[in-house]
């Protein structure tokens, strides 16, 4: 939802999301990563890149529990830098 | 002499896939060197990115600006040596070697402390650090950003403390003149409504 916005949006020239690690390694909680605990592409990973959703929860892939992550958690855990252009 | 000008439609190759306005935040792993390489994998719309430094990373020192755009960032200043222009030197350096940088983004955070990540830079320090090297870059036809700032209301107070301390700087009697850029970094930590309404701010 938040990538059609951005992408919709002309006075916004480009966008990156923070989460670009392995959910172990996170400082910004184990649910927003864009990889699990095995470097695979989460569900979120996949979409940034444009591929289809993995299934692939971010606390998995290793000794942690796997934790299914609710929509909202992922929309909570929205980190995101952006810049608005157009001046 | 009559000169005619003959204009061919050439049909557009289609383009890889990349959404031009995706990119990505670099924080490598050092554990796992490998996982650098799942950004830029065949089908990636990633575009562009940027390390906070202002050097390419070896991980992606083979890719073009038309590959895969590095964007410089200036994340701090030097309080001993607030004149100094080693970013802008170093990205010149990029412009010689071959690297055509077209963006370049100001201070990360310079809002907050060094301990949650910002470079905790007052205004008017910034200011000058500011002009020693964002506006000859500017000068170059190259867009500057400005600095980011966290998701904090205060954020704004900042910036609009830096742009007077950075116009008082480059005015003189008469000739008052503004600091200018092209885009603004916007930092946000929490949900989508709150991201919009954070973004139309700003637009105002």
């Amino acid at each position: 939802m938040t990538l059609d916005y951005f992408d919709r949006l002309t006075e916004v020239g480009g966008y990156s999301y923070f989460g670009a690690f392995r959910s172990a390694v996170s400082n910004v909680g184990v649910d927003a990563t864009l990889l699990n605990n095995a470097g695979d592409l989460t569900d979120m990973g996949a979409w940034y890149l444009g591929f289809p959703a993995t299934g692939v929860e971010p606390d998995s892939g290793a000794a942690g529990t796997g934790r299914l992550p609710s929509a909202l958690a992922i929309g909570l855990g929205l980190v995101a830098a952006a810049f608005v252009s157009g001046f | 002499m009559k000169s005619t000008l003959l204009f061919g439609l050439v049909p557009l190759v289609a383009a890889a896939t990349g959404n031009p306005k995706r990119g990505l935040c670099y924080v490598p792993d050092p554990d796992f060197p490998a996982d650098n390489q799942i950004w830029i994998q065949d089908g990636s719309d990633l575009t562009w990115y940027y390390n906070y430094g202002d050097t390419p990373s070896p991980a992606f020192a083979d890719k073009t600006q038309e590959e895969f755009e590095f964007i410089p960032m200036m994340w701090g200043v030097d309080l001993q040596n607030l004149r100094s222009t080693t970013f802008l030197d170093n990205v010149k350096d990029l412009i010689d070697g071959g690297r055509n940088i077209t963006r370049v983004m100001g201070f990360n955070e310079p809002d907050t402390t060094h301990e949650v990540g910002g470079s905790s830079i007052p205004p008017a320090n910034a200011a000058t650090a500011w002009v020693a090297n964002f506006i000859p870059l500017q000068e170059m036809g190259v867009e500057v950003g400005l600095p980011a700032m966290t998701g904090a209301p205060s954020g704004l107070v900042w910036l609009q403390e830096f742009l007077g301390n950075c116009s008082e700087l480059i005015s003189e009697g008469r000739n008052q003149r503004n600091c200018t850029f092209d885009f603004l970094p916007v930092h946000w930590y929490d949900n989508f409504e709150g991201l919009a309404s954070h973004i139309g701010e700003r637009l105002m």
